[in-house]
């Protein structure tokens, strides 16, 4: 209740955050191509396309662009542009949930040990360096290939890789903001452990994280990518862009179409989500 | 041919609502080895003045027009490599904080022997001798072990000491000064002071003095400057501008501080209506007309008001000077007799509390059976330099923290050990807080009408969301503010706002005892005058207690009923304000009351300057706490044994070994000068 208070006063002094977005040319960038994936993850069922894994045997013998199929298709025969739009919506699902519960374990990590400090903040921060500490793709290989590839299960290594992250940078604006007098003015109220953390701490973290938000969305992009390419992502047949790269590299040499227009999909994507990130980070230091 | 003289000097910023004048028309001059000081509220385009002059304008700032001649050079036009030889060189600059101005990676030695080496290509050898030579000027002792040491190992004072030092290095011609002392205790600031005039003496450096605070102007600068957005609004000689000042902004300054020998029931302060308006805001006439209760429609708003001289060297820029001549400052006598101290009821009783941290092994002592008492209704005043504990006792107090030792009695029972989660409702109701730091004081996340509603809910304010919001209301009413400002967020208010804001918090639910610590200490003088005078009339309406934090002792000669100074964790002197700022005192208050500086030079002040550095409280003297730095030291038995309580009447204790007979026979610290 007072969370919702308190988000609809931060509109009513300077225009809310999207309010602003226009100003920075950067973020329109960014806004716009992450816009255009979303908008054609959307509507990819009543496009006049085939079906991402439809296979077209007579295509298989001119691979190449032509008029029924504009990007071509892959060894299988299947329509490319088609599996980029539908691996598009399997991104744009699996991407912004599992950065979302990334968050919500994130927050919680580094609301309780920057608000306790000794052996809670120990005991957290100590886990999070563990994890911290194993290079990113060897963590992922080790989660998924223990817990078997599927959307569920991206999400949970997403979540394990990410979590640490997030509690780290909620822990120090924590400890920062956990000295101001207005903390001290909570205590003056009787206020609840819980509620100096969700009400007085947790809302003015959210400038820095942001924009985090949406690096570590660019970053999970990569992610889902990279395990597709490893054979980590979604089970075939379903239509995965790192799994399309992977399936042509053996014959990059001859059709480097096969592999580029998905890692093209994959790039703009990752470019969208970080212009949005960059213009966001101006916005804010322009206040 | 004056050192510095500016000529019709603007300076403009660029801004995103477009171009803006900080200084629109600004005309002075310096003579060689003048000291002149320019005075003003924040925002006044004090700061902006001397950028102009260093030619550090940032990107989107611009001098649009005029001239800053120095020694007859255009600075406003000279060349790049002339400006770094006279930076630096012939102007050197101290600004307000040392510690940024100091490298941290450099050894003191290293970054003064830069300066001659730099300016005067002298050799490492010289410029070693020079340093050595400068930090004795600046009464650093022991040069040699300064110069090997990192800016982190000094204290505030002496870091200042060693900017001085490296502003002096080069011999400037003008010393701009851009308050050096802010920020600093009250002791090290009038050691601070006293140097910068000695130095003067001895180097005949022109001193160019900013500061909003008019007591440390008069210590120091022989003119004064008034700015008031952007324009000097008046110009003259120190003595007469206390003695007759002209424009009603000058007399709006004055009667905005507390006067020594003044209190709040025969000289209320008055404070200036309104705010600063922003650079480039204000009206093009005068641009005081919209605080100024003097301005007259047709006369004020019609043209630009010029400077006019009133007498020889006195300059003033308002329409009707001669009738802000009189009457004198309103000094509404409202003379509502102080309560009988005797009879009060005693509120809160503190006996022998202490607090001590640990760290590592040690143990700090941030309070030492500290024993007070505040009566019903009564302001109490803790004073004390920074490091005496006032903080401690006022978070112990509040319930933030808790005590490791003693009882404390609040409203009858011992809270001592018992943090607010630990308290009854009613008593954290009971003991509410306003803090120093007007910017931390509100969530920056909520509007300020949120705190005010959570704080109605929590301490039980029977009623529906309506009655909440006519309380909140109410509330705000209270502090002056009007009720739709409830919606506003804080980074919307001005800092002044906020503490407004922050009283009405504390007294949402109806509070006994309200415990301030350095309330005003971060508001520019007028805006600390309407918050203190309405602090004090919400005190008095619902004779809440009150116990008032400060290291201003002008201030709380002002508002104070009894007052409790400290040091190193200790009570060194306690009793009802009159008794204290008159002899008999305890050497300590002795030597604070001297470091005050009084905004009116006809009051001599005995000088008293405090050797050294208070000690850690990781390592305290065993004896007296003040014997480290005491000047009238008996001897031994002051390190060794702790002073007993003297007695000395009317509830006024002091702890000394010096007998009541001898302390009695000092010299007040404030005398007309006849």
């Amino acid at each position: 209740m007072s969370a919702i208070v308190a988000t609809e006063s931060a509109g009513r002094a300077t225009p809310a955050l999207w309010r602003r977005l226009p100003r920075s040319p950067v973020a329109m960038v960014g806004l716009g191509i992450v816009l255009f994936w979303i908008v054609l993850a959307l509507i990819a069922p009543l496009l006049p396309m085939p079906l991402p894994n439809a296979q077209d045997y007579m295509a298989m013998s001119h691979s190449g662009s032509s008029a029924k199929h504009w990007l071509g298709v892959d060894p299988l025969g299947r329509d490319l542009l088609s599996r980029i739009i539908w691996g598009g919506r399997t991104v744009l699902a699996v991407a912004p949930l599992a950065v979302i519960v990334a968050y919500a374990v994130g927050c919680t990590m580094g609301l309780l040990a920057g608000y306790y400090r000794g052996w809670v903040d120990a005991v957290i921060s100590r886990a999070a360096d563990v994890i911290l500490s194993f290079p990113i793709v060897v963590l992922y290989v080790i989660l998924i290939a223990n817990i078997g590839p599927s959307a569920l299960n991206i999400i949970v290594a997403v979540v394990v890789a990410s979590a640490p992250g997030i509690a780290r940078i909620v822990r120090g604006l924590v400890l920062s903001l956990t000295h101001q007098e207005f903390v001290a003015a909570a205590y003056l109220r009787r206020e609840s452990d819980v509620f100096v953390m969700l009400v007085e701490l947790l809302p003015n973290c959210r400038g820095p994280l942001i924009t985090d938000f949406c690096l570590r969305l660019g970053y999970t992009t990569i992610t889902i990518g990279t395990l597709g390419f490893l054979g980590l992502g979604l089970p075939p047949p379903n239509p995965d862009w790192g799994g399309m790269v992977k399936q042509a590299t053996s014959m990059i040499t001859v059709f480097p179409h096969m592999a580029l227009y998905p890692t093209f999909a994959l790039v703009s994507l990752i470019l969208g989500f970080n212009l949005l990130a960059d213009g966001i980070t101006e916005l804010s230091q322009a206040d | 041919m004056s050192l510095l003289s500016i000529r019709n000097l603007r300076v403009e910023y660029t801004t995103a609502r477009g171009t803006v004048a900080a200084i629109p028309e600004l005309s002075l001059e310096i003579g060689k080895g003048d000291s002149f000081g320019l005075v003003g509220e924040s925002g006044c385009g004090k700061s902006t003045l001397i950028m102009a002059i260093m030619g550090y304008m940032g990107r989107n700032g611009r001098i649009a027009g005029g001239e800053i001649l120095f020694e007859g050079q255009d600075l406003v036009r000279a060349g790049a490599e002339d400006l770094r030889r006279i930076r630096g060189g012939r102007i050197a600059i101290v600004y307000q904080e040392p510690s940024t101005a100091l490298n941290p990676s450099m050894t003191i030695g290293r970054q003064l022997m830069e300066v001659p080496i730099a300016h005067s290509g002298a050799s490492a050898a010289e410029a070693r001798d020079r340093a050595r030579d400068v930090l004795a000027d600046v009464h650093l002792p022991d040069a040699d072990s300064v110069m090997r040491r990192y800016p982190h190992q000094l204290s505030g004072g002496q870091k200042q000491r060693v900017v001085i030092a490296m502003a002096l290095l080069a011999n400037p011609s003008l010393l701009l000064l851009d308050e050096p002392t802010t920020g600093l205790d009250v002791t090290v600031e009038a050691a601070v002071l006293d140097l910068l005039n000695e130095l003067r003496e001895k180097y005949g450096t022109a001193l160019f003095y900013i500061s909003h605070n008019l007591g440390v102007i008069a210590q120091v600068c022989d003119r004064i400057g008034v700015m008031y957005a952007g324009k000097l609004v008046e110009d003259a000689p120190a003595a007469e501008l206390f003695a007759t000042p002209r424009h009603p902004y000058t007399r709006g300054l004055l009667a905005s501080l507390p006067r020594p020998g003044a209190d709040k029931h025969t000289h209320p302060l008055v404070a200036i209506p309104g705010v600063v308006p922003s650079a480039g805001r204000a009206p093009d006439s005068c641009g005081f007309l919209t605080r100024c209760t003097l301005a007259r429609p047709g006369l004020c708003d019609a043209a630009p008001v010029p400077l006019q001289e009133t007498t020889p060297g006195h300059l003033v820029r308002c329409a009707r000077w001669q009738d802000a001549a009189e009457p004198p400052i309103a000094a509404a006598s409202t003379s509502a007799a102080g309560i009988a101290i005797a009879d009060a009821e005693i509120v809160m009783q503190a006996q022998n509390i202490s607090r001590a941290f640990s760290i590592g092994k040690r143990r700090l002592l941030a309070n030492d059976r500290l024993s007070l008492v505040a009566k019903r209704g009564h302001i109490l005043a803790i004073v004390g330099e920074s490091g005496s504990g006032k903080s401690t006792f006022a978070k112990v107090l509040a319930g933030l923290d808790a005590a490791t030792g003693g009882t404390l009695q609040v409203l009858g029972d011992d809270v001592a050990t018992r943090t607010v989660r630990k308290r009854s409702a009613a008593k954290v109701a009971a003991v509410q807080m306003v803090f120093q730091n007007p910017d931390g004081t509100l969530n920056p996340s909520h509007t300020v009408g949120f705190p005010l509603a959570r704080a109605l809910k929590k301490f039980g304010f029977a009623g529906d969301r309506k009655a909440i919001e006519a309380r909140v209301a109410a509330l705000l009413d209270m502090v002056r503010l009007p009720p739709s400002l409830r919606h506003a967020l804080p980074r919307q208010l001005s800092g002044g706002q906020k503490q407004r804001i922050a009283i009405a918090r504390a007294f949402a639910g109806n509070p006994e005892l309200l415990v301030a610590d350095e309330p005003v200490s971060a508001l520019d003088v007028s805006v600390q005058a309407a918050v203190i005078n309405l602090l004090l009339r919400i005190q008095a309406e619902q004779s809440t207690t009150l116990v008032f934090i400060s290291h201003d002792l002008g201030l709380v000669r002002y508002l104070a009923d009894e007052v409790v100074v400290m040091y190193l964790g200790q009570v060194m002197e306690s009793g009802p304000v009159a008794a204290l700022f008159d002899p008999p005192y305890h050497p300590y208050t002795d030597a604070l009351l001297s470091a005050v500086p009084v905004p009116d030079p006809t009051i001599r002040t005995t000088r008293i300057r405090l050797e050294g550095e208070i000690p850690s409280p990781l390592n305290l003297p065993p004896g007296c706490r003040f014997a480290t730095r005491c000047p009238r030291k008996l001897g031994a038995i002051c390190d060794d044994t702790p002073p007993p309580a003297r007695d000395a009447g009317d509830e006024h204790v002091i702890h000394c070994h010096i007998p009541l007979e001898r302390l009695r026979q000092t010299e007040p610290v404030f005398r007309h000068a006849s």
